[in-house]
């Protein structure tokens, strides 16, 4: 019985670790400044290229570099590798981004890693350190991009469909 | 119900360990980590990448030396994955985005596949014992892009990765460069 809640703690803690870097992606990608704060410990550190700092000027950085820079982006986080030790994990996620600037008719695809480490404190993972690299970076024809098909197109606020609750169907609200 | 409790656990239990076993073999893969691609396979396992066929030991050599060493860099990313565990043996698979960035500075490889694989669990632990690979889609872009500065940290292939760092920390460069940032903003 206790090594099934000491498993038990194992899998909740590593899910609750899973969402936190994963809620990141959709936090950037919404420009969702109160969501971007809350992955992040109130005295935490990221360093994005030239980017180091807290996570208000993160957010403010990060958020504005989106706004201002790209028609669109989306992070895609993919493998996770995770190493729990007490109350201090060790972890490396892969990004795959996707970036459409407004100065470009080109799409820019991007590869890289966030090595983190996470604490846990009052019973709450979040990053308390990020570091991020750069592994590849690609460009190509933005031309398909153009033609949305019908497709909904998400937002960057909380008009975005992703904040519905419950899941609005949009044929049948019109 | 406890019984019922302890099944639910470890059906939750095999399948983050079998994820985190694909999850594996692309680090091992990424970082030319030889020992820690080796531990994704049992000792016997074949892997099929359709044009190459071995056990795990020339598996590693090719893979992580003959296909890749002459490459810049590269990621596997693992999307999709689903898992059937029928008691010792999974049937799971896969998806797979690749992304090459070849030697002549100027082109990136991307391509989608699927690892199709028969997991076993020996000795409590899940490993590969058949892999086979399909490749779905490939295409060639212009990686020139990659060559304009971004000020980025860029990866290696040997233990100075900063993945390998335990803890993590914040070296010299970087907590002169907060400090600094620091200072500015009060």
């Amino acid at each position: 019985m206790q090594s099934n809640n000491r498993n038990l703690q194992y899998l909740l803690d590593r899910r609750a670790i899973e969402d936190c870097l994963n809620r990141y992606a959709r936090a950037v990608d919404r420009h969702d400044v109160e969501m971007i704060h809350s992955v992040f410990h109130p005295d935490a550190i990221d360093n994005h290229g030239n980017f180091v700092g807290g996570p208000v000027p993160f957010a403010t950085w990060v958020n504005d570099l989106h706004e201002f820079k790209t028609r669109i982006h989306m992070h895609n986080i993919t493998c996770k590798s995770c190493e729990i030790d007490g109350d201090t994990a060790w972890t490396e996620s892969y990004v795959a981004f996707v970036l459409h600037l407004r100065t470009s008719d080109r799409v820019m695809f991007g590869s890289g890693r966030y090595i983190d480490r996470l604490e846990k404190r009052n019973g709450v993972w979040k990053i308390a350190l990020r570091r991020t690299m750069t592994d590849s970076r690609l460009e190509a024809d933005a031309v398909e991009t153009a033609a949305k098909e019908g497709f909904s197109r998400g937002t960057w606020d909380k008009s975005d469909i992703s904040y519905d609750r419950p899941a609005a169907n949009a044929e049948a609200s019109k | 119900m406890s019984d019922v409790i302890s099944a639910t656990t470890q059906y939750l239990l095999d399948r983050q360990e079998i994820r985190d076993c694909i999850d594996r073999y692309s680090r091992g893969l990424d970082r030319h980590d030889d020992e820690l691609l080796a531990s994704a396979f049992h000792p016997e396992a074949i892997d099929n990448h359709g044009h190459w066929i071995g056990r795990k030991d020339e598996f590693v050599q090719w893979a992580n030396h003959e296909v890749h060493d002459p490459l810049l860099a590269h990621n596997h990313h693992i999307t999709t994955h689903l898992a059937e565990i029928d008691g010792a043996v999974a049937h799971v698979e896969s998806y797979v985005i690749f992304v090459l960035r070849h030697s002549d500075k100027k082109t990136v490889r991307v391509g989608g596949g699927r690892y199709i694989d028969r997991f076993e669990k020996r000795d409590g632990e899940w490993r590969i014992a058949i892999r086979q690979l399909v490749l779905d889609w490939r295409f060639v872009a212009d990686g020139i892009l990659f060559n304009t500065d971004d000020h980025y940290f860029h990866g290696t292939w040997d233990k100075t990765d900063i993945s390998y760092e335990r803890p993590l920390g914040v070296p010299a460069d970087l907590a002169e460069k907060l400090a600094a940032n620091q200072q500015g903003a009060q």
